[in-house]
């Protein structure tokens, strides 16, 4: 777990903390996610939430550099 | 794993890692090996250096500016400028006349030859013209005297190789120097020793 105050992520709808998810043996994250409290309420209901995306690719390729797939 | 650019600026990058304590006796003694595992160094060509730390296989890398900026959709973090291998990207044109001037005023736009069709395109549609670019691979200054375009857009050191080929310099563009990159990734999990090499090359 690395804390860093230096994380941007592309998307507008952010309103909290967010986060990435990294391996070394691939030069791209693999996900990333964050808090977004106000996107749900745009489309009538006022809900908090918070989630992620990971690019299944990059997590196979993780995987097998860990030597997770023999 | 550390990215070297094999060209102008080599020689130079090879004496700062010397500085640094990193072993590269190897590289220096052979031309043709381009992977050194035990020194953690491998050898491209400079326009080259950004895809290999974008993509992570190495962590971080030396190359110029130039190179930097008609690359720019690359998703590398840029964390300092080394000082060395100044040069400036410039628009040069036959030395007698106005060449670019007279296509632009005659033809509503301006033949430009270059290796950097990205820096030159924005250069131009930035101040407003209108330019078509040629891209060509090497001896650019050729293009303009064989009546291939007006003007060339170009990286020049001493000004010397525009002078041999009755070329000017007509705008200055941007300056360019070496400049240590690093992947996005590398830069997290390899912060400490990124940040330390960042360090002592900045002292």
């Amino acid at each position: 777990m690395i804390f860093d105050l230096g994380l941007v992520r592309e998307l507008g709808y952010y309103t909290g903390a967010v986060f990435e998810v990294y391996d070394p043996a691939v030069g791209f994250a693999l996900g990333g996610g964050g808090r977004y409290d106000q996107l749900i309420g745009r489309f009538g209901r006022d809900l908090p939430a918070c989630g992620l995306a990971m690019d299944v690719q990059r997590v196979h390729l993780a995987q097998a550099a860990e030597g997770a797939l023999l | 794993m550390i990215a070297l650019p094999r060209g102008t600026l080599f020689e130079e990058t090879l004496e700062l890692l010397d500085r640094l304590g990193i072993d590269t006796d190897e590289v220096r003694s052979n031309e043709r090996k381009l992977l050194f595992s035990d020194a953690g160094l491998v050898t491209v060509r400079p326009s080259d250096v950004p895809t290999y730390v974008e993509h992570g296989s190495a962590d971080i890398g030396i190359t110029g500016k130039d190179v930097l900026l008609e690359q720019s959709e690359r998703k590398v973090y840029e964390l300092l400028d080394l000082g060395y291998g100044q040069c400036e990207m410039v628009v040069a044109a036959p030395d007698h006349g106005d060449p670019i001037g007279d296509a632009l005023r005659r033809l509503g736009r301006v033949r430009i030859a270059t290796k950097y069709p990205r820096v030159a395109a924005e250069h131009f549609a930035a101040s407003g013209r209108q330019a078509e670019i040629v891209e060509v691979k090497g001896s650019v200054e050729l293009a303009p005297l064989t009546g291939l375009v007006d003007g060339i857009v170009d990286l020049t050191a001493s000004g010397k190789t525009l002078e041999e080929n009755n070329l000017k310099v007509v705008e200055r563009i941007a300056i360019s120097t070496a400049r240590l990159i690093a992947n996005p990734v590398a830069h997290k999990l390899k912060a400490e020793q990124i940040d330390a090499i960042t360090e002592r090359l900045r002292g």
